[in-house]
C-alpha cells in the first residue's frame, strides 16, 4: 500500500504542479481546449482554461491532505467514502487527461502537450504518463481507500513524502525528455 | 509489504523512470546532431590545392583576392600594385565579387567575377594567392598587414616563376 499510496501522492503534486502552472498560463491551455482549427484564444476558453487549473490545484491538494492525514478533512464534506470520491477525482482528471492526449495523438498533433509549463509534444511519453497515474488514483480509490501514509508509521510517512517528491519530479520531466519538444503551440501551424 | 520493500520497489520504479529519460534524451541529442550536421554549411575545402580553370594560364599568376567591403583592401591593392609595376616578370591579377573604386593599374588588373570569387571560397580578405599554369593554387594566405604583405612579396620573388620572355 505504500507503493500505492506514493504513486498517488505523487499524482497529486503533479496535479497542483499543473494546476500552478495552468493558472500562471492559461493560454496555453486554451489553445489545446480551442483546438487545432481555432485561430485565437478566445476569453472564453481563457475562462475555461483557468477553471480546470484551479479544479486541478484543489483536487491535488486534497488528495494530498487526504493521503498525509486520512479522512480528517474530506470526511466532514463528502462522508466516509470522502477520501475515495477523491481518489477517483483525481484518476477520472488523468483519465480525462488520457483520453484527450490520445485523441490529439492519433490525429498525429506535434503540438505542445500542454501538460505542464515544460513543453512537450503529444507523444507516448505523456500517454503513458496520464494513463499510469489514472490507473493508479483509481485502483488507490477502490482498494485502499482507508490507507493513509500514517499508518505505516514515521518511516512509511518519509518515504511516501520522499517517494511520492522524487517520483513526481521525474514524471514532470519525462514527456519532455522522451516524447520532445513540440515543434508548434496548440492551435498555431508549424 | 514492509517499508523496505517498498522503498525498495519505488528505487526501481525511479531507476526505470530515468533510464527511460536518459534514453530519451540521448535519442534526442542524436537527432539534433543530425539536423545540425545538416545546417552546417558546406565545409571549406583545402584551398592550396584546388584548381579552376578560370584562374589557368601560360604561367603562374599572383591572384589578389579584394573584397569591396574591406578597409585594408585598398592598401594592399596599392602596395602590390607598386610591386608588381616594380616587377613585371611576375603575372598579377586582382579578383573581386564587385567592382570598386580600386584605381585602374594595367599591372595588376582587376577581375570582377562573382562566380570565381564563390567557388574560390577563400576564407580570408584580402588574401594573396600563387595559382600555378594549370590553375592549381599553390599556395594561400591572409594579408594580415603591411608588414606581412612585404614579407610575401618579399618571398614571392624567391618562388614565383617569371614570365615567358620577361
Amino acid at each position: 500500500m505504500i507503493v500505492l499510496a506514493t504513486v498517488t501522492a505523487a499524482a497529486a503534486l503533479l496535479l497542483i504542479r499543473t494546476g500552478i502552472d495552468h493558472l500562471h498560463d492559461p493560454a496555453t491551455l486554451a489553445r489545446v481546449l480551442a483546438g487545432p482549427a481555432a485561430r485565437g484564444v478566445a476569453g472564453r476558453r481563457l475562462r475555461a482554461a483557468r477553471a480546470v487549473a484551479v479544479v486541478e490545484l484543489l483536487v491535488g491538494a486534497a488528495v494530498l491532505c487526504s493521503l498525509a492525514l486520512g479522512p480528517v478533512l474530506p470526511t466532514p464534506l463528502l462522508g466516509t467514502a470522502g477520501p475515495q470520491w477523491l481518489l477517483a477525482t483525481q484518476g477520472l482528471l488523468y483519465l480525462g487527461f488520457t483520453a484527450s492526449l490520445w485523441s490529439r495523438y492519433r490525429r498525429g498533433d506535434q503540438t505542445d502537450c500542454g501538460c505542464t509549463a515544460l513543453p512537450a509534444v503529444v507523444g507516448p511519453a505523456a500517454l503513458a504518463r496520464a494513463a499510469g497515474l489514472s490507473l493508479a488514483s483509481l485502483l488507490a480509490a477502490l482498494v485502499a481507500p482507508a490507507t493513509t501514509a500514517l499508518d505505516s508509521g514515521p518511516a512509511g510517512l518519509v518515504l511516501v513524502a520522499v517517494g511520492a517528491g522524487v517520483l513526481a519530479a521525474l514524471l514532470h520531466a519525462l514527456p519532455a525528455a522522451i516524447d520532445g519538444l513540440p515543434t508548434a503551440q496548440p492551435g498555431r501551424a508549424a | 509489504m514492509s517499508v523496505l520493500v517498498a522503498a525498495l520497489v519505488l528505487a526501481w520504479v525511479c531507476l526505470i523512470l530515468l533510464v527511460l529519460a536518459m534514453a530519451g534524451m540521448l535519442r534526442q541529442i542524436r537527432e539534433l546532431q543530425a539536423d545540425v550536421a545538416q545546417l552546417t554549411p558546406r565545409g571549406r575545402r583545402p584551398l592550396v590545392g584546388r584548381q579552376l580553370d578560370a584562374l589557368a594560364g601560360d604561367t603562374s599568376t599572383v591572384l589578389l583576392v579584394l573584397s569591396p567591403g574591406c578597409g585594408f583592401c585598398e592598401v594592399a591593392h596599392r602596395m602590390v600594385a607598386e610591386f608588381a609595376a616594380a616587377h613585371p616578370q611576375i603575372r598579377f591579377e586582382a579578383l573581386s565579387f564587385r567592382a570598386a573604386d580600386w584605381p585602374a593599374d594595367p599591372s595588376l588588373p582587376v577581375r570582377v567575377d562573382e562566380r570565381l570569387f564563390a567557388e574560390l571560397d577563400v576564407p580570408w580578405v584580402p588574401a594573396l594567392l600563387v595559382v600555378d599554369g594549370s590553375g592549381t593554387a599553390a599556395s594561400a594566405r591572409p594579408i594580415g598587414s603591411e608588414e606581412a604583405l612585404r614579407e610575401q612579396l618579399s618571398e614571392l620573388l624567391d618562388t614565383a616563376k617569371p614570365l615567358p620572355g620577361v
